[in-house]
């Protein structure tokens, strides 16, 4: 087992008392396996992330009975020996390559940096390296791409070198977070495609974390559905996307047209909605999560959070009929 | 209602030691908005929809082309009446909206500005209006910040819709918002749509939430419409290659991905096209010809497209 998590909690001490981002959250991953991560802003997909990296801010109290990488506890790391295994072991892409590049150096000089952090090489080697990295990526003409600044790139091209550089160093472990959401569909395809790739060459573990439910049922093994800090459903993409069994994610699926379904109905039907809005983190509801919004909440719901079984965290799941509509 | 005839906005951009370049923001689009209806506009960023959405309103003034409202041009009905017919809602509902006024503020204003009516009725009318939106009176003292994306992307409705317009432009007006946030909004469209009649050009690069929105579509490529038409047409067999690979590229969650019909390389600068069919470059089907020459748009059954090759075109889909 690679990645292993288990009841992690992130709160965060703010002014206004504690928010708790993330709660009791438990999941695995293997080797060479590709895990969707679905959930709206704020259902603490990108805190987690960032809590395996190690890059949470000083006021997040963290704190987990298991949280290790190929069996070495991350909890226990010194900052230094954090700094060995991020970007080593683990690596990052962001959602904006934009910004997440340096504006003031050129794209070779940073994958470079990256390579002589991690790689020991000479810096010779290291440029034929880069060199030959910007070529397994796709970039055409990578010699003189090198030598471009980040805005003379464009997005796709930007996300292109962002990969070559968290593949610099063979990571165990991708973290993709939202890696496509500022791209066009045309690129989203080619990006994904891309990282597919080069997961299955490298035997790679990926993360793909988005609030796009087409891009993880396209692409992904597993799928974990979070709602407010918590795991709602897990379990392999076919059975949550075609027999989902948590309201949530079952309203999800039925709230996102299909270019393909409404081409065949000339009236405009409504789409099956979720009412309200995602709770305010700093005054939970009591019990379930989700049951201000949940059409079929009970009594139960209003006051027993339920538990993680099978793969569903609900009272009443669903009986996981396939696809609504 | 609404006809555009062969609009055309150029910017002419000048970048020291080079000569002045124009740019082909919108090259020679045309259609047609009828009552009640709703256009829907596709294609990925620098196509040409937003100004085309800027152009509509008169916020940008077309190089050539005519836009006519009711078969009258808008130096005719004068720009302040048309502005009072066709509205627009924004993108993003965190930056359309002034965070130094409340919301009921934000609403009136409109009002204020191009009627007579007293203070009181204004107020009225507002918060009559937000109520439609889906936002209380007792929550409309509030200020931009105080709300969610979801709703202040009601606000920014409530904005467009308080003049009456017949007319409104949607440009990506939920691609800011989160998942289960964006059906609310896009039933709130559909409802205030029959209850109110407009019309709405909905323009995204979302072929999923065009296609759930539109009588028509069309499809854009560097400034022009590539393929347009009714949407059942036009989503049950696309013509165009590109259309096809907006169609391939774009996530679903019930079919598999198609490998042949994708798109190449990216989007070309719009300050140099390529000679010939602009999508020549990235189309797996292009074949010499379409290197020298650029396609007309043409009737192809009940759409039109715009591609040397429709025939062939067909036998493959």
């Amino acid at each position: 087992m690679l990645l292993d998590v288990q009841n992690l909690t992130i709160t965060f001490n703010t002014k206004n008392g504690l928010l708790t981002a993330v709660r009791d959250l438990s999941f695995q991953m293997e080797t060479g396996e590709t895990l969707g991560v679905v959930g709206e802003s704020g259902c603490g997909k990108s805190i987690t992330n960032l809590a395996i990296m190690g890059l949470l801010p000083s006021q997040a109290i963290v704190s987990a009975t298991r949280l290790s990488l190929e069996g070495k506890d991350l909890l226990s790391l010194s900052e230094r020996e954090w700094q060995r295994l991020r970007g080593k072991d683990i690596a990052m892409i962001f959602q904006d390559p934009m910004s997440a590049l340096n504006p003031c150096y050129s794209v070779g000089d940073q994958l470079v940096e990256t390579l002589l952090v991690h790689r020991d090489m000479s810096k010779k080697d290291a440029r034929l390296e880069s060199l030959n990295l910007m070529e397994q990526v796709g970039i055409p003409a990578p010699g003189e791409r090198l030598k471009a600044y980040p805005h003379e790139l464009s997005g796709g091209m930007a996300q292109r070198v962002m990969i070559a550089m968290a593949i610099s160093s063979n990571p165990k472990l991708l973290i993709a977070d939202e890696p496509t959401t500022a791209l066009d569909v045309t690129i989203q395809d080619q990006i994904l495609r891309l990282l597919k790739d080069i997961q299955e060459k490298r035997q790679m573990s990926l993360m793909l974390v988005t609030h796009d439910l087409g891009v993880v049922a396209q692409n992904t093994d597993r799928i974990q559905v979070m709602y407010a800090g918590e795991l709602v459903e897990a379990g392999l993409t076919r059975d949550v996307i075609h027999h989902s069994t948590h309201p949530y994610t079952a309203g999800l699926l039925a709230g996102h047209p299909d270019a393909r379904q409404s081409a065949d109905k000339t009236h405009k039907a409504r789409l099956p909605s979720i009412q309200g809005m995602v709770p305010n983190l700093r005054q939970r509801p009591q019990g379930c999560q989700f049951h201000p919004r949940c059409a079929y909440a009970q009594d139960k719901c209003r006051l027993e959070a339920p538990k993680l079984t099978g793969q569903v965290s609900c009272h009443y799941p669903l009986p996981g009929s396939s696809k609504i509509c | 209602m609404l006809k555009v005839q062969d609009l055309k906005k150029y910017y002419l951009v000048k970048k020291w030691p080079d000569e002045a370049k124009t740019i082909r923001a919108l090259d020679g689009v045309s259609f047609h908005l009828p009552v009640g209806k709703t256009l829907g506009v596709v294609g990925e960023s620098g196509c040409g929809k937003s100004t085309l959405a800027r152009t509509l309103l008169h916020l940008e003034t077309p190089t050539s082309g005519a836009i006519l409202w009711e078969n009258q041009s808008i130096a005719e009905i004068g720009e302040n009446n048309y502005r009072k017919n066709i509205q627009m809602i924004f993108q993003d509902p965190y930056n359309s909206l002034n965070p130094r006024k409340r919301a009921i503020d934000i609403v009136c204003a409109p009002l204020q500005v191009n009627t007579n009516l007293s203070k009181q009725e204004i107020v009225d009318r507002a918060l009559e209006l937000l109520l439609k939106v889906g936002i209380a009176p007792s929550e409309a003292y509030k200020y931009p910040h105080m709300y969610s994306g979801g709703q202040r992307q009601r606000l920014g409705i409530a904005r467009a819709l308080i003049l009456g317009p017949k007319a409104v432009i949607c440009d990506e007006p939920v691609s800011a918002l989160d998942v289960s946030i964006q059906a609310q909004v896009l039933n709130l469209l559909l409802d205030l749509q029959e209850t109110l009649g407009l019309s709405y050009i909905f323009i995204s690069h979302d072929l999923g939430v065009v296609s759930h929105v539109s009588d028509d579509i069309m499809v854009m490529y560097l400034g022009k419409a590539v393929e347009q038409g009714p949407k059942e047409e036009l989503m049950r067999a696309p013509m165009h290659p590109y259309t096809r690979a907006l169609w391939a590229s774009s996530p679903s969650m019930d079919r598999p991905k198609a490998k042949e019909a994708l798109a190449l390389g990216e989007l070309p600068s719009p300050m140099n096209p390529p000679s010939g069919c602009s999508y020549h470059k990235r189309c797996p089907y292009a074949e010499p010809m379409c290197r020298e020459k650029a396609p007309e748009l043409l009737p192809h059954g009940k759409t039109l497209v715009a591609c040397h090759f429709t025939d062939k075109l067909k036998q493959n889909f």
